[in-house]
């Protein structure tokens, strides 16, 4: 079959088949394999035959055909005797590979499960397809010349407009803040879901997979909205009985279903379930068509072969053409943002990209690999500790005419069995522990056998393990000459000695540092629990205000307030821990007309304060025996901002409405304890849909109040979904990050100190047994039980000590660092380091001392009897 | 000491070789085996078992011609040795005589032996 020159059999197969087969089987099996390949290409295809040949290449790994490695090859049999020689030493200090075994696997352990976060965080919204096209627009805004916001709040008329003018811009799409809403269909089924308004391009930008529905057109009409599987499912039954079909939505507008997208993997970092045309959402929202206004966010694709970088100045004052109240003052600057980095980079500082997310994921990954070198250290110090007692073996092998590059294999080979066998029981422990690692991250993760960055981690942090733990014994041992091992004039050179005191006093003061880390989490988080928040959170919940419910919602007050359970209530317009609406466009006399101060505003309904029990300091909450409608209510800080001496019955105008001051209430936080209170002007809510009412139940009938309230929703709201949230809950959702880093720096901060221990256990036990035969004659002549104990622990504990030492400034600097996350914070006290540091110490001496005590009970005549 | 009763697979194996006479080396075994039995095999498990019964004595081979297609390597070419037709003949007789016991077809069967 010579006619098709071009098929021969796979090279490679051939090659690993002259490797390994018996070198008299090769001409037969070759010519057998070859017959066989040509008789294949003839009945069937070249690529079948290919993989033919290769199954037959691996039909003869079989016991008859290989080579006989045993009596051939002298490379392979002394890896038989390496591989045996290791066995034997696992087997005989059994103590001791426990402890490098233990320690190794929890370390293997601990770093790839933080690897497989992170690698999750890092693949958070990648998969889009023009990933590297798609840009966020962000924003920089100028009060009085001052840099007040960077963020990713734009103007709402923007994408269309970039569009419009720049060609580079192919795709651009305003996007919504989300909106949770009430859907119904015409079956009277109903359901709840989050979603956002977006432009016609939105599914063009972004590659989130469709069901239904072409990516061209789905959005293409106001009403258009497109739904996840999920919520077709809830609604009709399945995605194929959604298009077409009307929603009613908050049971008011009714809007055509055009599409269906895939529910969400783990990968999106925003989920939703509902996307609606931007046109439906601004004629809703006049205000958005201001471009003097903003607040939704910006997405653009550019076009093929365009450089973003050349598109950044052009759009830095792109507003000033269209924002009739632009001033070189007060004035909004435009940015790019890579879309690929918004998830791990979106936290603005001094108007740049200031980190974000990225911080938690370096900082683990950190952590991860300190805890890895923490667990080699162990490895590293018990081998060179031990290798002494390795010389002996060493010189007999010199002198049998070893040369010095097997002895080095030798140990590098044995290390990296250790920790081979390590690697595999870390992955049998992550088999078992990931599920509640998923519980404690709140992540869907799974052991990315398939993908092969996470072996060649496996692999290379295996190596790099084994590699360097060996490297001390196999690279100065194997230098002695034969003849001063076998006289025993070889000591442990000082330069191990100190080598080894350095990497304790290293690891102890690595894990001081986590401790006094998590001391200073968890003492935050004790700080942010029970801080005062300005009004009572227990007890407190609020409901969506939607349909009848919201139109007459002091009918459904007083319905309420007749049942047992509901003890106060009242409404405000935007959720009470999430303020973010904000305005500058409020004059007073006396006010600095240069100055342009920030306020939050919300507005409130009656018996505000009551419900919330908050404290009014001045004047009154918003009262049914006056004409309130135009009044306002301030904060503390407001008043400051205001200056007035007297605030109750001054006027201030906002927005164009006058109107008197009618209550000054003490400053209450209305987010998280990350950010400041600010000044917050409260109107009185008139407008009768939307909004949220707030309820006081009685602690002893929480679930009666509850009924009855939903019972009363129902009567009013038929066609809606009750649907209610406690305040306690919303605000511990506000720290859910914070709580992962306190329960996983708790665990770092064990694993740590344990591995550290396990270390130095392994230490102190082999420096007693070196001075055993010291301790005996100590105990002939008369030492007591104390002073051996004393000068076996001594050493250790001094090394502890000096970690420690060492340990405070890092850990202070850190915990300081972190602390400043956070506008409200506790402060550092000494006493936290000092605990730690006891900590850290008492749990070093405990472990040495067990192994020191035990030591100077033996009786010196079993010590000191030979020799 | 070497297994000398001979397996199924051994049997059907030992049966070709004689069946293909100066043909009988490795692929043509394996070939015919596939064709005639209807079931997939490997080069090598044939191989493998012609080894072995050479090891127990049954066959014998000598390196044959080389060919083209072979890319201009001889080929081994078995041999069954006396033995291994008494091995063949004891199985077979066995065989029969299990039958013969098998009250159902003791008397219907006609092996034409």
């Amino acid at each position: 079959m010579n006619n098709n020159k071009k098929s021969i059999p796979p090279r490679l197969a051939q090659r690993l088949l002259e490797w390994f087969i018996k070198d008299e089987l090769a001409e037969e099996v070759l010519g057998d394999l070859d017959e066989k390949y040509f008789y294949s290409i003839k009945n069937k295809s070249t690529t079948r035959a290919k993989l033919n040949y290769w199954y037959q290449v691996f039909n003869y790994l079989r016991p008859f055909a290989l080579k006989n490695y045993r009596s051939n090859s002298n490379n392979l049999s002394m890896f038989n005797n390496y591989f045996k020689i290791s066995y034997r030493n696992l087997l005989k200090y059994r103590s001791f590979s426990a402890i490098n075994i233990l320690g190794l696997s929890l370390g293997f352990t601990c770093s790839l499960l933080i690897f497989v976060w992170v690698q999750d965080e890092v693949a958070m919204d990648k998969f889009h397809n023009n990933l590297d096209r798609i840009y966020s627009i962000t924003s920089r805004e100028y009060t009085g010349h001052e840099l007040t916001y960077t963020g990713y709040d734009t103007p709402g008329l923007l994408g269309e407009e970039l569009k419009k003018v720049f060609p580079e811009v192919e795709h651009a799409s305003n996007i919504s803040w989300k909106e949770w809403h009430n859907f119904s269909a015409r079956n009277n089924e109903k359901i709840i879901v989050g979603g956002f308004y977006a432009a016609e391009d939105f599914f063009k930008i972004f590659s989130y997979p469709l069901i239904l529905g072409s990516r061209e057109n789905i959005l293409n009409e106001p009403e258009s909205i497109v739904i996840s599987r999920k919520m077709a499912d809830a609604l009709f039954g399945g995605p194929e009985h959604a298009i077409g079909e009307l929603i009613k939505l908050e049971n008011y507008d009714e809007l055509k279903v055009t599409g269906v997208f895939e529910d969400h993997q783990s990968d999106v970092s925003e989920k939703f379930d509902y996307i609606i045309n931007w046109r439906f959402f601004t004629q809703r929202n006049e205000w958005i068509e201001d471009w003097h206004n903003s607040g939704p966010n910006t997405y653009i694709m550019l076009a093929e072969n365009t450089v973003a970088e050349e598109l950044r100045p052009k759009i830095k004052e792109f507003i000033a053409k269209y924002d009739a109240k632009y001033t070189e003052a007060n004035h909004m600057e435009l940015d790019l943002q890579p879309y690929a980095n918004r998830y791990l980079y979106s936290k603005f500082e001094n108007g740049k990209v200031a980190g974000g997310r990225i911080e938690l994921v370096s900082l683990f990954g950190l952590v991860a690999l300190f805890i890895l070198v923490i667990a080699s250290i162990n490895f590293m110090n018990l081998s060179t500790a031990r290798s002494m007692r390795r010389a002996k073996e060493i010189g007999v092998r010199k002198v049998n005419g070893a040369k010095r590059i097997s002895l080095i294999y030798q140990f590098l080979f044995e290390a990296c069995i250790i920790s081979s066998i390590a690697a595999i029981i870390s992955l049998l422990l992550i088999g078992l522990l990931l599920p509640y690692f998923n519980l404690l991250t709140g992540k869907q993760l799974d052991l990315p056998i398939n993908s092969w960055s996470f072996w060649m981690m496996i692999i290379a942090s295996n190596l790099i393990v084994g590699l360097l733990a060996g490297s001390y014994p196999a690279f100065l041992l194997s230098s002695f000459k034969p003849i001063s091992i076998l006289r025993q004039t070889v000591k442990n050179s000082t330069y191990s000695v100190v080598l080894r005191k350095g990497l304790v006093v290293f690891q102890f003061g690595l894990s001081t540092v986590f401790i006094a880390g998590m001391f200073t989490i968890s003492e935050q988080m004790k700080f942010v629990q029970s801080k005062d928040l300005g009004y009572q959170k227990d007890h407190l919940l609020y409901i969506p205000l939607n349909g009848a419910v919201a139109k007459n919602f002091e009918t459904f007050k007083n319905k309420s307030m007749e049942l047992p359970g509901v003890e106060s209530m009242s409404q405000t317009s935007s959720h009470l821990i999430h303020l973010e609406n904000t305005t500058s466009n409020v004059k007073w006399a006396g006010k600095d007309p240069d100055a342009k101060p920030v306020f939050v505003v919300s507005s409130i309904g009656y018996e505000f304060s009551e419900t919330l029990r908050t404290n009014i300091v001045m004047g009154r909450d918003f009262s049914r025996d006056f004409n309130d409608s135009t009044n306002y209510i301030i904060n503390e800080s407001a008043l400051k901002v205001f200056g007035f001496k007297d605030p109750i019955g001054k006027s201030i105008n906002m927005w164009g409405r006058e109107g008197q001051i009618v209550g000054v209430v003490k400053d209450f936080h209305y987010n998280s304890l990350h950010v400041p209170i600010e000044p917050i002007i409260l109107s009185f809510k008139r407008g009768n849909r939307g909004g949220w009412g707030i309820v006081r139940v009685d602690p002893n009938q929480t679930i009666a109040a509850v009924n009855n309230l939903e019972k009363v929703y129902k009567e009013m709201n038929p066609e809606f979904t009750f649907n209610y949230h406690f305040y306690e809950d919303e605000i511990g959702l506000l720290y859910s990050g914070e709580e992962v880093v306190k329960k996983l720096a708790g665990y770092f901060a064990f694993l740590a100190i344990f591995i550290s221990c396990l270390g130095l256990l392994g230490l102190v036990m082999f420096t007693i047994e070196q001075r055993t035969k010291e301790v005996g004659i100590r105990k002939v002549l008369g030492a007591r039980v104390s002073q051996i104990a004393t000068l076996l622990t001594k050493d250790f504990v001094k090394l502890v000590f000096l970690s420690i030492l060492i340990s405070f400034p890092i850990a202070y600097l850190l915990s300081e660092n972190w602390l400043q996350g956070f506008e409200y914070h506790i402060e550092l006290k000494w006493w936290f380091f000092a605990i730690s540091g006891a900590a850290s110490l008492v749990i070093a001496i405990a472990t040495v001392s067990i192994q020191a005590i035990r030591a100077s009970f033996i009786n010196p005549a079993d010590t000191i009897r030979s020799e | 000491m070497i297994e000398t009763k001979l397996g199924d697979f051994e049997e059907v194996i030992l049966l070709l070789v004689g069946i293909l006479g100066t043909e009988a080396y490795a692929f043509k075994i394996a070939e015919e085996f596939e064709t005639q039995t209807e079931r997939s095999v490997s080069i090598g498990a044939v191989h493998s078992t012609l080894t072995r019964l050479g090891d127990k004595g049954f066959l014998e081979s000598k390196m044959g011609d080389a060919s083209a297609e072979r890319g201009g390597r001889r080929k081994r070419i078995y041999e069954i040795t006396a033995s291994g037709k008494r091995a063949l003949e004891n199985s077979r007789d066995f065989k029969v005589s299990l039958w013969n016991q098998f009250p159902a077809f003791a008397n219907k069967l006609n092996f034409n032996i």
